[in-house]
């Protein structure tokens, strides 16, 4: 009971944060649940991601602004553990905070589009729950924009940096399959400015199962 | 490998952990209030053929070719209610205003070479944080492509049969010149007149509006971007995030701004914008919001006037900053 307890824990405070050194003592202590059909390599996903990102430029000043992300993706997982993953999705960035000098950073929202790849660790077994897959993804996205309640149509390029954690719960929605906790951080190159966002995620994946 | 996985592991939280925190430390929270100074350059001219009074037409040549053209009506207006507005904000006015009803503020009137002086004698008070705004209400032309504003002796000589002197008005390089002696990046303009947009700057965007509106056509910035991503993407790639002017102009690179009642029906909305058009509460109106404002409402004066004039349409530059223009 304790253990579970400490596992449900680790999860939802940022299990990444917590587990990183414990993964690499962790057992798969439970046989994967096994479908009576083959799961496929490929899996869906929904995410709904909260961004706390910083804009800067030079010689102007660093500015916070808010955003939300929702995207989809598609994965195909290799033999190997690499699993591929094209995500497609809104992300809409709000105003910044003001400078002193009545100087901050338009809104914008718009279409994000990313390619990332990265790897997947061994499961760590949450006794009696489930398993706890940690993934590490990196890549890049382009994104089509506007500034928001303008005219002005822009785009820009940025670098993906995504851990994730996705509990396997046992007898629920299959081996691959459950609700998972992102922290990407992405490095967006705008109009000579750049944004850091960090954010943070959650998200539903659902392996594909194919037909007998 | 369980080695190698929890190295990856802990490069990739550790990642996060310093952006998260650069984001959360690094940042500047909301300004309660601007502290920089501010200055504002609010020219006006109504009355261009000192024979005729406001509204009254009047012979003109350009390039030898006779037309007819007229005094303005609420160019004066624009100019004193301006004046007034960005006063009570706690701006540093040089007002300069040419009408009828002694409506002119100044014994000077709002010529190319005193917009030249009084920049001159703001350059030497600003500093690197301030904020310089320059508004002119007036004509506009269009000659070869270009276009230009028509401060006072623009249309020469100012009495009998005046002459387009371009030498007297001013156009995107003249301004860009102009400005370039400002110790400050923090730079706003607002140009109320015809053909306003060929000063308006999209940067690395594009603006999706319409440069002639007159066929009132639906357009979306979305679209735009998406279709246009490979060379928007290029477009971005080239930018420098230069600290250009943010540019508001009434209308397109190709269409007419209006007098309307009581003000021209763009700084009529604009000077509205400053009381309604905070549109997310937080005690400024900055440019984006005042041009989202003035889009919103001239749309809306376009559609019930469509029969009686050519549509027109506000301008924005493009570019990722933005600067408060109003205070609630």
């Amino acid at each position: 009971m304790r253990f579970r307890r400490a596992s449900l824990a680790a999860l939802c405070c940022a299990a990444t944060i917590c587990c990183g050194a414990s993964l690499a003592e962790a057992q798969a202590a439970l046989p994967s649940l096994t479908s009576q059909r083959a799961a496929t390599p490929f899996s869906v996903d929904f995410t709904a991601e909260g961004i706390d990102a910083a804009t800067w430029a030079q010689d102007s000043p660093t500015l916070t602004q808010l955003g939300l992300s929702l995207a989809g993706g598609l994965e195909y997982t290799t033999p190997i553990s690499v699993p591929i993953r094209l995500e497609v999705g809104y992300i809409g960035v709000s105003t910044s905070s003001i400078a002193s000098d009545g100087e901050l950073y338009r809104a914008w929202d718009g279409a994000r589009f990313a390619l990332l790849m990265g790897y997947t660790f061994a499961p760590l077994s949450l006794e009696g729950l489930g398993k706890l897959k940690m993934s590490l993804l990196a890549g890049g996205a382009l994104t089509a924009a506007e500034y928001t309640h303008t005219a002005l149509a822009y785009a820009y390029p940025s670098i993906v940096l995504e851990p994730r954690a996705l509990l396997a719960l046992n007898g629920i929605f299959g081996a691959d399959s459950g609700p998972y906790l992102t922290l990407p951080v992405e490095l967006m190159f705008r109009a000579g400015n750049h944004t850091l966002a960090p954010g943070l995620g959650l998200g539903f994946r659902y392996r594909i199962i194919g037909s007998n | 490998m369980r080695k190698m996985n929890t190295w990856l592991l802990n490069l990739g939280l550790a990642a996060f952990v310093l952006a998260a925190s650069i984001a959360s430390t690094a940042c500047t929270q909301n300004a309660s209030s601007i502290t920089s100074k501010r200055y504002a350059l609010v020219y006006g001219v109504s009355i261009y053929n000192n024979d005729k009074g406001e509204g009254e037409s009047f012979p003109i040549t350009v390039d030898g070719v006779n037309y007819t053209s007229k005094n303005l009506t609420y160019s004066d207006n624009d100019a004193v209610d301006m004046t007034n507005l960005v006063t009570q904000q706690g701006w540093t006015v040089y007002s300069r205003v040419w009408g009828g009803n002694g409506d002119s503020t100044s014994a000077t009137p709002p010529t190319k070479s005193q917009m030249v002086n009084d920049l001159a004698d703001i350059a030497t008070k600003a500093d690197a944080d301030s904020t310089v705004m320059i508004y002119f209400s007036g004509h506009g032309d269009v000659e070869s492509g270009t276009s230009y504003i028509i401060p006072y002796e623009g249309i020469y000589p100012t009495t009998g049969t005046s002459a387009l002197e371009l030498a007297n008005c001013v156009s995107p390089a003249n301004l860009s010149s102009m400005l370039s002696i400002l110790p400050t990046k923090n730079i706003i303009v607002i140009f109320d007149t015809c053909y306003s947009g060929g000063f308006v700057d999209s940067g690395s965007a594009i603006d999706s509006s319409p440069s002639s509106y007159a066929s009132m056509q639906s357009y979306s910035a979305f679209s735009t971007a998406m279709e246009k991503f490979g060379s928007l993407l290029v477009a971005n790639a080239s930018a420098s995030g230069s600290k250009t002017p943010i540019v508001l102009s009434a209308a397109g690179s190709n269409e007419y701004s209006y007098d309307g009642s009581g003000n021209g029906v763009f700084t009529g909305y604009l000077l509205d914008a400053a009381t309604n058009g905070d549109s997310d509460s937080d005690g400024y109106v900055t440019m984006t919001e005042a041009y989202a404002y003035t889009a919103k409402k001239i749309k809306s004066w376009d559609e019930a006037n469509s029969y009686s004039v050519y549509p027109f349409l506000p301008h924005l530059s493009g570019g990722t900053r933005d600067l408060v223009l109003f205070t609630d």
